[in-house]
């Protein structure tokens, strides 16, 4: 396998290279040499996973079909089926460290299991209108968001499918963005946070180890978010210049006010799938939003790693929001608060505290072993700041 | 036979052979070129010498496909013979009643039509003969299904004499052409103020004289790319569509046929065609504006140089929704199938535009005169009569109807005008018994007297409601007979199989009397007052309901009830997630006594499905048709 980051040379001309052949192409060309493109793409840098995605989708594809012209026995088989081998892959490839340069690991799995699951399931309820073949594998051969998302819906491919010519404003916005995604990677997170900040926050004595921890989870999180909203812009821009307008994935997240509005600004693509394929039907079926709620966010764990400390992440994310769910039913009984100052104060507190709370948890993922998080934990909470 | 271009008429042709071959003419599912038309054009004229046709014949064209309706309309108009257009919708009833009044000389047909056709009794055994068949998609291997693949089209073998099959054995010759601006060009029928279907007969020269002046009009050319939906059966569909396309060497898209469902697909296409010029009527345009995926940024129509409403009287408030959307003036003409399509036209140069208005007339002069046929004064509403070259030559064998709409060659509309100081004409009435919906024109004593028919129903009368979307909605007041009690649904299943589907009632009022009036006529403006107090009956259960969901869903998502509409969902709504969801899901089963399953909880993705939830489950909600 080769080496590859969303910020290297060669995926810059990965983009300037498929824009190019992509815009030259006859319209009716350009489905297929778009998954073509995406194709040899995989071959060159996991050949492995171009086989799995092709297998996968078939599978998914063929179950949903003999699902609507038979019975729906072979769409639960197949997205069962599909869940497995998820949870197969997760613990089969390394559980700490797993990266494109290392072992077995298969390019865009974690984001393209869920494309296909999506759309197995939207087809079984109903929710998508009649598509082809090579538009599924249109949606899911998508070279912008293969490797790391956004995890963005068929429909509204679908949609985009059906408006692409040429349009020079959205291709300046697409370039845009995709300047915006590197200006993140490279100069705020490579730059700022990684080489200057984070010597910076090495600088207090040792008698202040707790300041220390407490600032390098903060960089942790600052980067691991700067990070993933570049490859998310770059993404979004990349689409765009292809005509494409997928959905968001960040959307200021730490600067909400609670926990779930920070679930509903971080990694927007995975928590709503999360919503929509584990939470609603648990909810539906059970009618236990904190249990359903819990369920998604341990699903979201699971998603990263499926590794004890990635399960006990989703799970304090879980917990939190159940809390912040029960603390909304007492809030109702407690006066109201109206002078403009205390509001705003209480508002400048609760995006701290849920900033917080999402950074502390940050220490459960940041270290390699659970036993380095709780050593983590202990300094932050019985050093010295 | 004279050469197409000594007469003294300009060519239909005369943009079509300005273009390259591989230049499209007409995009409607598959595309069109001007290079395949002709060579189709030259190999029908070949056939139509083959089998005897000429010139001046009438011939019946009722096809559902558009490409094939085209090619034919086109190719008779070349060769001097005449097209009877025909809806392939109408009943067998109806179809009966157009060929044995017009006897023509050919049929031009879908293969399903002519087989469900009972042709030897109506049918002369002289009338040429021409199936059409659709084309169809290969059932292929299951490699190509998978695909999605669009097979070659084919030909059912059973039918070697059918279109197209039998182009593969025709050589290509130039088409006849016509004699002079005096011959029939086409003759289509549409519903008038008697209870028979009336055929429009139209000249060549006032064809070309009407096509010149669309051109001019809307600055059609070669560069145009034209969306126009409406059906071809129709003249705004086929003479605003493909002739004008033709004459202009214009691109035209029909990618659909236009329903609810196809919206998103006419946005996608006004955008990603880049269409230039967009004609539709304003039941389509009000459609457009309600149905258009409000969750994402609207779609830049940069390309739009023209948008033309036609077919009805545009709201002015929906005018102000278009203009506002479209950030442009909207144009508006006014028409008839008698005036080829149009006549007084509102835009889009500034001298004959004005909002609310069908402009000024351009290429042709009008009169507005009361009962005796005296010219009124401006600002008086009168008769609108319209004299140029566009105007049609007579009712097709119907001397008597002629005789009154045609007056010195002036022609009687039947719709109440009045003009501003300014010349601009504002339509006010209707003088004429007719119901226009979305765009087409129903003769009420037609549906009464298919009602009347039924045995169970003593006397009908049918009236048209306002309708925000259609225009008018055809409605229908009915009193029982031989102490029968027809109930609605069966009453319009029994119009289905005899009136195409734009006349059915779309709502029956079972009465015990019709209200009259002091002469005893009825008096439809009461039957009219009978179903609107309904509607404002059921309007109320259902005002009542959708209030009420908001209200719980003001109280699950902590906001007010006033911010929140139909199409609220989880995305455009702050407050709304999933744990909001779960307690308007519990508030909607206490508030109604109901109980949602899981598959109805996951559905209910914005607030217009929580109101069809609870209306399925609770079974209550107004009439729908209302």
């Amino acid at each position: 396998m080769m080496d590859l980051t969303v910020h290297s040379l060669q995926y810059l001309l990965w983009i300037a290279g498929t824009l190019a052949a992509y815009w030259m192409c006859p319209p009716r060309a350009r489905a297929w040499m778009l998954i073509g493109i995406s194709a040899l793409f995989l071959a060159i840098y996991s050949w492995d996973s171009l086989l799995a995605l092709t297998g996968l989708a078939l599978l998914g594809y063929f179950a949903v079909n003999m699902a609507s012209s038979s019975s729906s026995r072979w769409g639960d088989a197949g997205l069962l089926g599909l869940a497995v081998i998820f949870l197969v892959y997760k613990s089969f490839i390394s559980v700490e460290g797993a990266g494109i340069h290392q072992g077995f690991f298969l390019l865009g799995f974690s984001y393209y299991i869920l494309r296909i699951l999506h759309v197995m399931e939207d087809t079984r309820r109903g929710n998508l209108p009649q598509y082809s073949l090579e538009q599924y594998l249109r949606y899911l051969f998508f070279l912008p968001t293969l490797l790391v998302g956004p995890i963005h819906r068929f429909s509204e491919f679908l949609r985009d499918t059906g408006r692409v010519r040429w349009n020079g404003a959205m291709v300046s916005e697409g370039l845009e963005r995709i300047l915006y995604g590197y200006a993140k990677i490279v100069i705020l997170a490579n730059y700022l946070i990684v080489s200057k900040l984070s010597l910076l926050a090495g600088t207090p004595g040792p008698e202040h180890e707790a300041l220390k921890a407490y600032f390098s989870c903060l960089l942790y999180g600052m980067n691991l978010y700067l990070q993933f909203a570049g490859f998310s812009d770059v993404a979004i821009g990349f689409s765009l210049c292809l005509g494409y307008r997928v959905m968001e994935n960040f959307n200021w997240p730490f600067f909400q006010h609670n926990i779930s509005e920070f679930w509903r600004s971080w990694h927007i693509s995975l928590s709503s799938w999360c919503r929509d394929y584990i939470y609603m039907p648990v909810l539906a079926i059970t009618r236990k939003p904190g249990f359903a709620a819990f369920c998604a966010m341990v699903g979201i764990g699971i998603w990263h790693e499926l590794s004890l400390r990635y399960l006990l992440w989703g799970a304090y994310h879980g917990l939190g929001i159940l809390v912040w769910q029960t603390w909304q039913g007492w809030k109702t009984r407690l006066p109201e608060i109206r002078h403009p100052l205390a509001r705003w104060s209480l508002k400048v507190l609760s995006v701290l505290l849920t900033l917080h709370f999402v950074m502390l948890g940050f220490m459960l993922t940041k270290e390699e072993t659970l036993m380095e998080s709780w050593k983590g934990y202990q300094v932050l909470f019985s050093g010295v700041f | 036979m004279p050469h197409p271009d000594s007469n003294n008429l300009p060519p239909l042709n005369q943009g079509a052979k300005e273009q390259k071959p591989d230049k499209l003419f007409l995009s409607a599912g598959s595309s069109l070129s001007y290079g395949k038309l002709e060579e189709t054009i030259h190999k029908l004229s070949t056939w139509y010498r083959q089998k005897g046709m000429t010139s001046g014949q009438r011939t019946i064209l009722a096809c559902q496909d558009d490409q094939i309706s085209a090619i034919f309309f086109l190719s008779m108009l070349r060769n001097g013979l005449v097209p009877v257009l025909i809806d392939p919708e109408l009943t067998d009833r109806e179809f009966r009643e157009i060929i044995e009044f017009s006897e023509p000389e050919g049929i031009v047909a879908d293969v399903g039509l002519l087989k469900t056709w009972n042709r030897d009794s109506w049918i002369s055994e002289r009338t040429i003969m021409l199936p059409v068949v659709q084309k169809t998609r290969q059932s292929g291997n299951l490699f190509n299904k998978l695909l999605g693949k669009k097979k070659a089209d084919r030909v059912e073998p059973e039918n070697p004499d059918a279109y197209p099959h039998i182009l593969e054995a025709l050589e290509e010759s130039g088409p006849g052409g016509v004699q002079d601006a005096s011959q029939l060009a086409y003759i289509l029928f549409t519903s008038g103020t008697t209870s028979r279907p009336k055929g429009v007969e139209i000249s060549h020269g006032a064809l070309m004289a009407h096509l010149q002046t669309l051109r001019n009009q809307f600055g059609y050319n070669e560069q145009t790319r034209l969306l126009n939906l409406l059906p071809l059966n129709h003249v705004d569909g086929m003479i605003h569509g493909p002739v004008l396309s033709y004459f202009c060497g214009a691109s035209l898209f029909r990618p659909c046929q236009f329903q609810p469902q196809s919206v998103q697909l006419v946005w996608d296409t006004l955008y990603a065609e880049r269409i230039t010029h967009f004609l539709a009527v304003p039941t389509m345009f009000a459609l457009l504006i309600q149905m258009e995926d409000t969750n994402h940024p609207p779609l830049n129509c940069e390309d739009l140089q023209c948008l033309i409403s036609t077919g009805a009287g545009m709201p002015e408030s929906l005018w102000k929704q278009l203009e506002e959307r479209f950030q442009m003036p909207l144009c508006n003409f006014y028409g008839m199938t008698e005036t080829v399509t149009g006549g007084l036209f509102c835009g889009p140069d500034s001298d004959t535009r004005k909002m609310g208005t069908v402009g000024k007339p351009v290429d042709c002069e009008i009169r507005i005169v009361d009962d005796s046929g005296a010219e009124v004064s401006q600002g008086t509403a009168g008769e609108l009569w319209i004299r140029g070259a566009n105007i049609m030559t007579a009712y097709h064998r119907a001397p008597d109807e002629t005789q009154k709409v045609l007056r010195d060659g002036w022609l009687v509309t039947g719709d109440l005008a009045q003009q501003d100081p300014c010349g601009f004409v504002s339509i006010v009435g209707r003088k004429k018994n007719l119901i226009i919906t979305g765009g087409r024109n129903v003769n009420p004593e037609e549906v009464a007297r298919v009602l009347c028919q039924h045995e169970a129903v003593a006397t009908a009368t049918v009236v048209g409601l306002d309708d925000p979307v259609w225009g008018e909605s055809v409605s229908a007041c009915v009193v029982p007979g031989n102490n029968h009690l027809p109930d609605e649904t069966s009453l319009i299943e029994f119009s289905r199989k005899l009136l195409a589907p734009y006349k059915v009632p779309r709502q029956i009022l079972i009465v015990d009397e019709l209200p009259k009036g002091k002469s005893g006529k009825v008096a439809l403006q009461k039957v009219k007052d009978l179903f609107l107090n309904r509607a404002s009956a059921n309007a109320k259960v259902a005002i009542d309901l959708e209030q009420t969901v908001f209200d719980l869903a003001a109280s699950s998502f902590n906001t007010q009830p006033d911010k929140l509409n139909l199409a609220s969902r989880p995305e455009n709504t702050p407050g709304w997630d999933s744990f909001a969801h779960m307690n308007l899901i519990m508030a909607l089963e206490q508030s109604f006594n109901i109980s949602l399953n899981a598959r109805e909880v996951m559905g209910v993705q914005c607030l217009e499905d929580a109101v069809t939830t609870v209306r399925k489950l609770t079974g209550s909600g107004p009439d729908p048709e209302l």
